[in-house]
Order: C-alpha cells, then sequence, then structure tokens
C-alpha cells in the first residue's frame, strides 16, 4: 500500500533520513516508534506530502506520489495539536474539505453528521466553537475532520500526547476500534512504546534516521532485533559478564559473557533464598535493596555479588519481600537477548 | 512550510504579491531616497560633505543634538518610573477607584501630538490655572516658569507611558499568580514580592519599553519646540526648518541620517532582546493576578496619594479641552471660566460650516485610504516574508523597514524630488500636485509597524493548521483566506485603528505633500496655534482636538472596547486602547509601538 | 451552517472587525465622493485657485467676496511665504495654481529662476513702475509696496526720543536688551527681509557669503540680545503683557492688530530706511485655466481693486492710478519711510544661505 523507497531526506546539510525502506500493507495499523528526533515524523510528513525527498520514491498503491501535493495523495492527517482552525465551528472544521472539493451542500450535511455519529460528536457540540471543546472532544473533530473525505491512509501524529493519562488509556482503544470499523490503511507515529505495543499490527522501530526493526508487537517486544530497541522497547536488565557467566552454567552455551546481554525484568525469577533452589536454573543469591509497589505487581532492585538487577513480582496477596530481604534470582538462557559489539549483531 | 524561491514561483498568487511589493519597494522607498540624497549629498555630480563640518561649527546644531540624546535618557527614567508606577496602581495594588485612575491615565492614548502639548501648555502656561495658582502662593514667581528642559520632560513624560499602559500591562496580567503565591506563603512582603519576583519577570518588557521611549525622546517635536524655550531645542524641530529651505536640505538630511543610525543601533538591540527570550511567561495553569493589598498603612496611604495626584496630571488638560472647547475665545486666552461664556457656537460651526468640517473629511479619508490599502496589501506581505524565508525576502523585508530610520519628513522631500517630473516607474505620471502622493506617503509611512505587527500574528498562527487545510485539498489562497485572515483578523484589525488615529492629526507629512485644496486637519490645527494670525481660531482648534479624541476613542473601543472581552476574564485582558502617538507630530511617532505591539497583537491571539 | 450558534466571543469580535472596516470603508468614499468647499459647483472648472502668503487676517475672505462679484471664482491656498515658495517649486512640473501673489520680489526673482513663471503683461502694467517687478523677463508685476518695520509698543517708553531709533539700537544699548522679539522661524518673508535690511547695510564681497565680519557681528548681537518669539503667541499679544517692547511688523499688520489688541504702537524711522517689501501677482506656468487666470490679475491690479484693498487692509498700492482713491494714511504712512538702499542682488544671491548661517550659529534654543 505504502511503499518509501531508498528515501532520502535533508534539511540544509543535516541529512534526517539517509535511506529510507519502509512497505505498509493495506488495512494495516502501522506505528512508527522512536525517541523524539528519530526521524519517524520526517517519515510521516514527507508520507503526508509536506517535505520533499532530496532522493528516492514514495508510492501509495503503486501510484508514484513523490511530487504529489498533499490533498491529492488520498491521505486523512490527525495532528499533534489537532491543528483545528480555531475561527470556524466545529461543523466548519469537518466540513472545510469538502466545501474546499465544492461537494454539493446536501451531501456534505449528510457526510459530516454521518461522521460525527462514528466518532460521537453530538449536534450541539457540531455547533460549538472548537475552543469550547474538552481536549478529548477536539481530537474526535480532528479524526471526523481526517475522515469525512474518505482518505485511502489515515496518518496520525502522537495524537494522545496532548491528553490526561486516563483519556489517553481509553482513546488508544477507541482509536484502534475505529481503525478496525473503516479498516483504514494507518500509519502512526509515536514514542509510547505502550502505545504502539497496544494498537498496532506492525511497528518500525527508529533510530537516528534509520530503522531498527520492523515487525509486530510481539517480535519486536520478544525478539528485539538491536541493543538500541531492546533498551526502547520494554525495560531490560543489562547483565554484566560475570552473571551471563552464572547463566551460561545451565545450558547457555551458546551465550557469550564478551558481547552486551539483556534480560526483560518480567523474566527474572525472584525467589526466597530459602526456597528449595530448582535445579535447572542458575541462581544469583542477593538481597533487595528497594520495592516499589504499583498496585497489580510490585518491582524490585535486587544487588547480587554480580551486580544489580530489576525484576517484579506479581501481587498475590503474601506479602512479597521487604528491602533487605535474603533473595536469589533465576534467569533462564533462552531469555538472555545477545548483541554483537556493533550495534548490527546477531540477535541470539 | 519554509518556503523556498522555487515554492514562491509555483504559487501565482504570492507571485503577484511579490512583483507587487518589488514595484512598490523601488519605487517609492529605494528611488526616491536614493534620488534625495543624491541631490542633498551630491549636488554636482560630486560628492560633497560640507554639511558635516557646517554642521560641526554650529553650536546650536551640536546643543540641539545633545540636548536630544540627553531628553532621551532622562525620558529612560522618568517615563519608566510613572508606567511602571501607574500601570502597577491600577493593575496590581488593590488602589480605590483603579478603573477611574485607569481611564485618566489612559487619555494620552487618545490625543497626543501639539494638541497634548497646547493642553499642559493651557494648563501650566504663563495665564494658565496651575500658574495662578502657584502666583497666589509664590507671587515672586516667573509666571513663564513652565520652560526649558523641565517643562519637556514633565509633558513628555506623562505623554509618552502610553507603551506602558497597553504592553506593560498586558505582560503584567500575564505574570504566573502562582510564583505571586509561593513567595507570599514563604512571608515575602508585598514590597518583596514586587520586587523580587514580579518585577524580574516583566524585566525583557521595560528594556523593550526603554527603547521606544529613547527614541521617542531622541524625536521629540512639538514639546521642545513649544516649551523647550531657547535652553531646550532639540533636533527634530530643527530637521524639519532645514528641510523647508530647499539651500539647506543636506543639513536636514544629515540630521535625519544621525537619528536614523541611532535608530538602527537601538533596532539592533531590540532584535537582540528579541532573540533572547520570550516576553512572556508561559504557564500551563494560569491562574489570574489577583490584586495585593498594601499592609503597610503608611505606604498604602502615599501610593493612594501619588496614584490620585497621578490622575489630575493625566486627567485634567484633557478635561479642561473639552470644558474649554465651549467657551468662547477670550475665555480661552485668559484661562477663565464664566459662566456666561458657555456656548455651542463653536461646535455648531464645525458641523455646520462645511469649510470648517472640511478639514475633518479630508483627514478621516485619506486616514481611513491609507489605513486600509496598507493593511489589506501587507497583509500579503507578511504572509509572503513569514512563509517564503530566502535572501530575497529578506532584503525586501529590510527595505520595507526604511521607513523607520528615516523621519517622515525625509520621505516627503524623497517623493518631492523624485515625483516632480514624470517617472516611467509610475507610468510618467507627475505626483506632485495630486491627491495621490500624500497617501502615499502615509502608506509609506506605515508599512513598517503594520508589516511587523502583522507577521507577529501570522508567525504566531501554527504550522500545522496551513497543513492540516493542504491535506484537506485547500489551496494556497483558500488556506490564506479561510484559515489564516481570519486568525490575523484582530490584529490587522487593531493595527488598522492605531494606524486611522495615528494618521489622523498627521502634520510634517502633510505639509509637504497635502494638495492644497485638500489640507488635513493637522495643518489646520498647526497653523491656528502658530502666530501671525488674527482670526481666532483658537476656539475652533479645541473643538477639533475634542472630535478628535472622541474619533480615536470609539475607534479603539471598536476592537478593544469591552464587548470583545466579555467571557473572558476584564483583567486578564487589560484592553489596550489606542496607541495614540504622544508626539503625533514627530517624524518618528510611527516607530512607537514597533516590535512591542507586535508582540502584544502575537499576544492578543492568545485565548 | 447550524442556526443555533450561540454568540461567541469570536462573533462580537468579528462585528466588531466589520463594523471597523465599515468605517474605513465609509472614510475611504469621503475622499472621492466629498468635493473641497467652493469647489461643488459646475463651474468648478473655471475656479481659479490662488496660492498666497497674504490672505490672513481677513484678506482672503474679503477678496474671495469681492471676486465673486467681480464673476471670478476663487480658492485661496493661505501658506507661510517659505511654503508657498516650496510648493510652487515642486509642483512646476504639475501646477495646481493658476495665480500667485503676495509674495516679494526677492521670492518671485527665485520662482523665475525656478521657472515657476509665465510671462504676462497686465493691462494696468503701464500703471506701475515696472522696476518694482520683473525687471527683464515681465513675469512678475509689483501689487503694493509694504515697509517692513521694526514697532515698539508706546506705552514702554515715555517719550519717543527714548524709544529704539534704528534696528542696532536694540543690541547695542543696553535699555533695549532682552526687550525685543527676535523670530525663531526664519522662513517667513517678513523676518528675511529685517535681516536683510540689517545685513545689507555691511555688504562687503570679500567678507563671508558677502557680508563682513562687522555685519555678522550685529546679528549676532542681534539675536543674543532679543527674546525668542513664542510659538502660538503673537508679538503684540506679548507687548501688551509687557513682556517685550518692540519687534518686527508690516505695515498692514501694524494697523489691524493695534485694534485686535487695543494697544497703541509706533514704527521706528531709522535713517537709512526701511526694506520695503514689494508683493508681486504672477501667472503661474502650466495652468489650464490662463485665460482666466489673466483676467484675474489684470481685476486683481486694477486701480479700483487695488484702492479698495487698500482702504480695507491699509496698504500703499504700487498701482498710481489706484493712489487717489486709497487709504491716504496708509500711503502717507508707507510714504513716510524711507526706502533702505538695499542690494537686492546680493540678497537674492545669499539669503538663503544668510539664513542657514544664522539658523545654525546665532539663533538661540
Amino acid at each position: 500500500m505504502i511503499t518509501f523507497e531508498n528515501v532520502e531526506i535533508r534539511f540544509g546539510d543535516f541529512v534526517a533520513l539517509p535511506d529510507y525502506q519502509l512497505t505498509v500493507e493495506e488495512g494495516e495499523f502501522f506505528t512508527l516508534l522512536g525517541p523524539s528526533g528519530c526521524g519517524k515524523s520526517t517519515a510521516l510528513r514527507a508520507l503526508a506530502g509536506f517535505i520533499q525527498p532530496s532522493r528516492g520514491d514514495i508510492r501509495i498503491g503503486g501510484k508514484r506520489v513523490t511530487h504529489l501535493p498533499s490533498h491529492r495523495r488520498e491521505i486523512g492527517m490527525v495532528f499533534q495539536s489537532y491543528a483545528l482552525f480555531p475561527t470556524l465551528s466545529v461543523w466548519e472544521n469537518i466540513a472545510f474539505g469538502l466545501k474546499v472539493a465544492k461537494v454539493s451542500k446536501a451531501e456534505t450535511m449528510e457526510r459530516v453528521r454521518e461522521i460525527a455519529r462514528e466518532v460521537n460528536l453530538s449536534d450541539e457540540q457540531l455547533a460549538k466553537s472548537v475552543t469550547d471543546l474538552s481536549g478529548g472532544q477536539q481530537q474526535r473533530v480532528a479524526i471526523a475532520r481526517a475522515l469525512v473525505l474518505r482518505p485511502k491512509i489515515l496518518l496520525l501524529d502522537e495524537p494522545l500526547s496532548n491528553l490526561d493519562a486516563k483519556l489517553r488509556h481509553q482513546l488508544r482503544a477507541q482509536l484502534k476500534d475505529l481503525q478496525q470499523e473503516f479498516g483504514i490503511t494507518t500509519v502512526y507515529v509515536t514514542h509510547d512504546q505502550d502505545e504502539a505495543l497496544t494498537m498496532s499490527d506492525r511497528i518500525a522501530v527508529m533510530n537516528n534516521g534509520r530503522i531498527e526493526q520492523v515487525g509486530t508487537p510481539q517480535d519486536v517486544y520478544t525478539r528485539s532485533a538491536t541493543e538500541f530497541v531492546c533498551n526502547f522497547v520494554g525495560d531490560a536488565n543489562k547483565l554484566s559478564p560475570a552473571t551471563v557467566q552464572v547463566v551460561m552454567r545451565d545450558g547457555g552455551s551458546h551465550l557469550d559473557p564478551a558481547r552486551p546481554a539483556y534480560v526483560r525484568i518480567e523474566k527474572v525469577r525472584i525467589e526466597a533464598a530459602d526456597t528449595a533452589a530448582s535445579a535447572a536454573v542458575p541462581a544469583l543469591a542477593g538481597r533487595v535493596s528497594s520495592r516499589h509497589y504499583h498496585g497489580v505487581y510490585s518491582s524490585y532492585r535486587v544487588e547480587t555479588d554480580r551486580g544489580m538487577l530489576r525484576g517484579i513480582l506479581q501481587e498475590d496477596g503474601r506479602g512479597g519481600f521487604q528491602p533487605g530481604d535474603p533473595v536469589r534470582l533465576l534467569v533462564n538462557p533462552d531469555d538472555v537477548l545477545q548483541y554483537g559489539v556493533s550495534r548490527y549483531g546477531v540477535a541470539s | 512550510m519554509n518556503g523556498s524561491l522555487k515554492q514562491l514561483l509555483r504559487s501565482p498568487l504570492f507571485l503577484v504579491v511579490a512583483a507587487v511589493l518589488l514595484w512598490f519597494s523601488v519605487t517609492f522607498l529605494i528611488y526616491p531616497n536614493l534620488t534625495l540624497l543624491g541631490t542633498v549629498f551630491m549636488p554636482e555630480g560630486q560628492l560633497s560633505f560640507d554639511a558635516i563640518r557646517r554642521l560641526m561649527s554650529s553650536q546650536r546644531a551640536m546643543e540641539s543634538l545633545r540636548n536630544s540624546f540627553l531628553l532621551a535618557v532622562i525620558l529612560s527614567v522618568t517615563v519608566n518610573a510613572v508606567g511602571i508606577f501607574i500601570v502597577l496602581a491600577t493593575r496590581y495594588f488593590d488602589i480605590k477607584g483603579a478603573r477611574v485612575l485607569w481611564l485618566g491615565y489612559a487619555s494620552t492614548l487618545i490625543y497626543g501630538g501639539i494638541v497634548l502639548v497646547a493642553g499642559y501648555k493651557f494648563l501650566y502656561g504663563d495665564s494658565g490655572f496651575i500658574t495662578r495658582l502657584l502666583l497666589n502662593v509664590f507671587p515672586g514667581m516667573s509666571a513663564s516658569w513652565f520652560t526649558g528642559m523641565f517643562a519637556v520632560v514633565f509633558v513628555m513624560t506623562f505623554a509618552c507611558t502610553g507603551n506602558h499602559l497597553l504592553f506593560f500591562g498586558n505582560a503584567l496580567a500575564k505574570v504566573d499568580f502562582q510564583t505571586i503565591e509561593a513567595a507570599r506563603m514563604m512571608g515575602a512582603s508585598s514590597w518583596k514580592v514586587l520586587r523580587s519576583i514580579v518585577l524580574p519577570t516583566l524585566m525583557p518588557m521595560v528594556y523593550a519599553i526603554t527603547i521606544l521611549t529613547f527614541l521617542g525622546g531622541l524625536s521629540a517635536l512639538a514639546a521642545p519646540q513649544v516649551l523647550g524655550g531657547e535652553d531646550f531645542q532639540t533636533v527634530t524641530p530643527m530637521i524639519l526648518t532645514f528641510a523647508n529651505a530647499p539651500s539647506s536640505r543636506d543639513l536636514a538630511a544629515t540630521l535625519a541620517m544621525i537619528l536614523g543610525l541611532s535608530t538602527i543601533v537601538l533596532l539592533a538591540v531590540m532584535n537582540r532582546l528579541e532573540k533572547g527570550g520570550t516576553y512572556f511567561s508561559v504557564s500551563k495553569v494560569p491562574v489570574f493576578l489577583q490584586k495585593q493589598k498594601i499592609e503597610n498603612p503608611v505606604a498604602n496611604v502615599v501610593v493612594h496619594a501619588v496614584a490620585y495626584a497621578l490622575f489630575a496630571v493625566y486627567a485634567l488638560p484633557p478635561v479642561l479641552i473639552v470644558i474649554f472647547s465651549f467657551t468662547d475665545a477670550a475665555s480661552i486666552q485668559s484661562a477663565t471660566l464664566d459662566p456666561g461664556s458657555f456656548t455651542l457656537n463653536n461646535y455648531l460651526r464645525v458641523f455646520t460650516d462645511y469649510s470648517a468640517l472640511w478639514p475633518f473629511l479630508v483627514s478621516i479619508g485619506y486616514s481611513a485610504v491609507a489605513t486600509t490599502v496598507v493593511v489589506f496589501g501587507l497583509l500579503f506581505v507578511a504572509r509572503l516574508v513569514q512563509k517564503f524565508r530566502n535572501p530575497a525576502t529578506a532584503a525586501i523585508e529590510y527595505i520595507l523597514h526604511i521607513p523607520w530610520i528615516l523621519p517622515s519628513t525625509m520621505v516627503a522631500l524623497g517623493l518631492i524630488v523624485t515625483f516632480d517630473h514624470s517617472e516611467w516607474l509610475v507610468g510618467n505620471i507627475v505626483l506632485t500636485g495630486t491627491l495621490a502622493i500624500l497617501a502615499i506617503a502615509y502608506v509609506i509611512g506605515k508599512i513598517p509597524f503594520t508589516l511587523r505587527m502583522l507577521k507577529a500574528a501570522f508567525a504566531a498562527v501554527p504550522d500545522q493548521l496551513e497543513e492540516a487545510a493542504a491535506i484537506l485539498g485547500a489551496g494556497s489562497f483558500t488556506t490564506f483566506r479561510r484559515i489564516l485572515l481570519p486568525i490575523v483578523a484582530p490584529t490587522a484589525a487593531a493595527v488598522a485603528a492605531l494606524n486611522f488615529n495615528h494618521l489622523l492629526d498627521d502634520y510634517d507629512t502633510a505639509v509637504f505633500l497635502a494638495h492644497p485644496l485638500y489640507q488635513p486637519l493637522g495643518i489646520v490645527i498647526k497653523n491656528a496655534t502658530s502666530n501671525d494670525t488674527l482670526t481666532d481660531t483658537t476656539a475652533l482648534t479645541f473643538v477639533y482636538t475634542v472630535i478628535l479624541m472622541a474619533i480615536t476613542g470609539v475607534t479603539m473601543w471598536l476592537v478593544y472596547g469591552r464587548g470583545a472581552g466579555s467571557g473572558v476574564s476584564r483583567r486578564r485582558r487589560p484592553s489596550p486602547k489606542a496607541t495614540k502617538a504622544l508626539l503625533s507630530a514627530s517624524p518618528e511617532a510611527a516607530r512607537e509601538p514597533r516590535e512591542l505591539a507586535a508582540a502584544g497583537a502575537a499576544n492578543t491571539l492568545e485565548k | 451552517m447550524i442556526a443555533s450558534a450561540p454568540i461567541t466571543l469570536g462573533d462580537i469580535l468579528k462585528r466588531r472587525i466589520v463594523l471597523l472596516g465599515a468605517v474605513l470603508a465609509a472614510g475611504s468614499l469621503l475622499s472621492t465622493a466629498c468635493t473641497p468647499p467652493g469647489q461643488a459647483s459646475a463651474s468648478s472648472n473655471e475656479s481659479l485657485i490662488i496660492y498666497s502668503n497674504s490672505v490672513s487676517d481677513g484678506r482672503g475672505d474679503w477678496l474671495k467676496k469681492e471676486a465673486a462679484a467681480a464673476g471670478f471664482k476663487i480658492d485661496f491656498v493661505d501658506l507661510g511665504g517659505g511654503d508657498v515658495m516650496n510648493r510652487l517649486t515642486a509642483e512646476k512640473n504639475n501646477p495646481v495654481a493658476d495665480v500667485t501673489f503676495g509674495l516679494n520680489n526677492v521670492y518671485f526673482e527665485k520662482l523665475k529662476a525656478q521657472n515657476v513663471l509665465d510671462p504676462y503683461t497686465p493691462a494696468w502694467a503701464g500703471d506701475v513702475d515696472a522696476s518694482l517687478g520683473d525687471q527683464a523677463g515681465k513675469q512678475f508685476w509689483p501689487i503694493v509696496r509694504e515697509p517692513i518695520m521694526l514697532v515698539f509698543n508706546k506705552a514702554a517708553y515715555a517719550t519717543p526720543a527714548a524709544a529704539p531709533q534704528d534696528w542696532t539700537d536694540l543690541w547695542t544699548k543696553d535699555q533695549f536688551k532682552g526687550k525685543y522679539e527676535v523670530p525663531t522661524a526664519l522662513g517667513g518673508a517678513t523676518t528675511q527681509m529685517v535681516l536683510a535690511g540689517i545685513l545689507a547695510r555691511y555688504a562687503d564681497p570679500n567678507g563671508e557669503l558677502g557680508i563682513s565680519a562687522e555685519g555678522w557681528a550685529q546679528v549676532k548681537a542681534y539675536f543674543a540680545n532679543g527674546s525668542r518669539a513664542v510659538t502660538g503667541e503673537d508679538l503684540y499679544s506679548r507687548m501688551k503683557k509687557s513682556q517685550v517692547d518692540a519687534g518686527q511688523m508690516w505695515l498692514s499688520g501694524k494697523a489691524s492688530r493695534e485694534k485686535q489688541y487695543g494697544i497703541a504702537t509706533e514704527a521706528v524711522k531709522p535713517a537709512v530706511g526701511v526694506p520695503f517689501a514689494v508683493q508681486q501677482v504672477a501667472l503661474i506656468k502650466g495652468t489650464k485655466k490662463a485665460e482666466t487666470a489673466k483676467k484675474f490679475i489684470d481685476w486683481f491690479g486694477s486701480a479700483d481693486v487695488q484702492a479698495k484693498w487698500s482702504k480695507q487692509f491699509f496698504t500703499a498700492p504700487a498701482n498710481n492710478k489706484a493712489a487717489a482713491a486709497a487709504d491716504a494714511q496708509a500711503i502717507q504712512q508707507t510714504a513716510a519711510f524711507k526706502n533702505q538702499a538695499i542690494d537686492w542682488t546680493l540678497v537674492g544671491k545669499y539669503i538663503d544661505k544668510w539664513v542657514e548661517k544664522i539658523q545654525l550659529e546665532y539663533l538661540k534654543g
């Protein structure tokens, strides 16, 4: 549906995207994930037609759109700030694109009402000035305005970042539902790994203008292709060579203590020091140095003689451990992610 | 969407704008001024700096220059002191009757220039109220005590506080009140809070206003001319005099260039300040400023007393002008009120005698045309230079600022020497002696201020709005018309109102360029206030002044009036009234609000 | 659009802006829809526009009425002497004025040099002393001779002998120092005549700008010891208040001001005489109403009109035939002054430079 072919984007001397390659399938919810400045917004804006590549091509549905103006690419976009027109009413905002396209009054009426129903905007809200709406309502107007033109692609540029935490969580689901209902190919830009993991069909993790990994949320999380992805997505312990050596004692012959190694914090098992040792798994002895209560679980920092490790424990009502308690930590060698010295080293 | 030259060439709308802009800049900004410089400094095709020698050997010229700079420095202190005080008294401290006080302080926003000076002179001059009062107490003192540096500084100090009311007041309203609450909780006194929390956050604004004040002092015209006496004359009146004598125009141009250079230096400083940071603290959780009680009873009484004393100083001249506009010439001459001398004849005369009303119609016509043209045209230009940032537009922008550097007198002269014969640039029409030339000069004079304000307004519009419109299929013109224009419209209206008011009583451009049968008000007022005349037009001048104040007030109300502020806390929108030029006859008056105003304008956009 | 939209802040603002737009539009219309006073009638194309520095003090209104009776529609542009000069020069390629009068010969020489005037010989040319006007080119013609005087307040001096006897007394005798008014603006015709009257006494081909060092010292002393004129206040008003006792005045101005301010003044009659300003009238080159303008000049300078003008405004007409019917007092008083011998060529050549030098070096404040 969407392809970036060797796209290069420069701002003066600065190369934002050196050689960008990407394919997004039809109907997919595709997320560009990365820290700020990684080029994800640049890629999105190039797709929208706001930025011209200095090299390469962008295709939509096989058609080359590299030099096509924005409005002829059949895309809709929801901006980070929503970019609602402050001097127009909600209705006028949504109808703006139709009016520009000289759609008849009757059809405009019908289509605006229809989309308003879809995004749950009441007639009363349609009559209001956009400045009188709450953040969540504004976002719905922005979505309605983008979808009313029936675009083939929907671009979402961090649309949830302006909202408070609770609303953000609710809207993730709504956004995803809406996308599935319309079946529209969606490109979503965010720096929030939670959003990316929960909403996407596929994720491209970006860093420094390059794509580090493309894959399903599970792929990206459990089989992080690079050290960067591993660190950026989810939460991982970096293992010291000494720790790796302990882990290698049982079935970890494929591991190399000289290479960087990580284990996700939820893969670290924490057991009371007096529990009978599981023979299958090599253990590290340590003491709890701090505990943070999260309701569903608690996270622990454990000081071992081979370095500090973090782990989590489900809150099962039995109280867990307290700082100072002696514990032992277990890491399955299969759970260790290991990378080459170079960033492009092979995964374990 | 930073546009390149290539993009510009693709947009037919901006291509047209660019073409017109280029023609206008070359024809009316560059060519006339070069012509003028040429005739002045190369009279026989030979470069000559004789003017500098003549000026250097003139003690009077050197003293005038010194006085101008001295005045600028002194005003920088006094205007800040009074300006900050009146804003604090009406907006920060809890002073009884703050609203009435504000109205009094704001009177300088609706009248200025020669009529303001005349108003003060009417009160403090030889036969003024105050003078006679003082003479009763100190019989020995001179009746003409109100002259020289003191008088000029006094009048200009009060005349120039408009910037504080508008911009300092606005900035104060934006101070995060939570910082004040925090300081209070830590036990800080109201004085301490003011000194260490509130004022420091407003310092960038104070610097900026100080520069405006400095420039205003440097280019003072009416006050030194009328009140300076022999000891305190300044440069601008001298420029005007020399510009009037064809053989001495090189002197006028040289002096003007000295002022111009000072302006450039100060503008550079201003730009640095502008880059240095934001003028307005941005708080995510705006808490409206609450007025502060002064706990110390003595301080409270003192502040109240000073506030009301200042109120008297501000309000008396305009009030007396209004009262005396209903009396006959004799009463005005002697500044005495006699119940029998009240009459409506002055007003009847203005409104029934077509020839007395005529200057008003001319002034309103010219102001309206020039304002409409400059605001409408620059809406496109401001957008162009804001959107397409490249060396060409940057150069154009500098050129559009020329009228800030040259006094309007020089601009007028440039137009005369260039267009007193047919020029192909304007279709071989001789512009002198036409109605158009004054309108052109007015448009030129208003370009820098209008451009800066509008550019700031456009810059305050988020780029994403344009992108949103583009993606929805709107072309650059549709986006401009339907999205951007409505957003900048309030600023444009405010600029239009300020321009309109400021042009109403212009004198020094009109005196050179006005069509003899279409003489605007400024000329008529000036003639009436100058000597060598027998027919008594004093009463008429007062009526003109009152009507001017009324028109100015109404224009401002239309843009900033109370209704416009409803729904938002009144205190939060300290309605910036007219930025009436302090010395509207001053060539530099147009410089007055400049970037500050631009900042202020950008500010009004925030809801 | 939805009809039930509540009134928002934006609406109010919008309404205001629309209103402002309407005001501006109406204002713009004014300038095209309205015509200046006196230009409204159908015959406006034949209405003459006259630039003059001599129509203040009611002279313009009177002349307008008289001219109307004679079938001329005229409009005055009332400007100071310097401004009339500058304007006529600036507009020479697209003149607005049809006729100008009132400036003295020095100014008219300059106008002639700037190619602003058209030669025309009025019907009454034979009745005036042509040497008072443009000797060579017949471009301007004399109408009124007017002495430029030093006047003093009679009440200020016990006897006429105690009053100043010449300009030079003002700064050389201590009792007059600080008690006479000196001008601050030197662009006026009267002021420049006074300066010419003082400086021309010290003509010196080797001196600076044709004047000897002694002459410059005199002018310097004149300004150093005088009391600056006050912007917006007439000399007579100041004399009435005893702020000053003497100052410059022209003949007809003296008469009208004495009446206005109710004080008696007297003109000094220096032994060397006083400068005479000879007011002139001329046709502007390029006027589209040349025929009417010529007729007006014929009428205005005629013995009849000049005599009436004289009676009304206390002037001495240049038209010899008018003398009989003119104000005898005015003629007599004018004749009482000796015409100071002044090298007008020198004045014409240097007056601008003199004014500039005085402004730069001698003017106070």
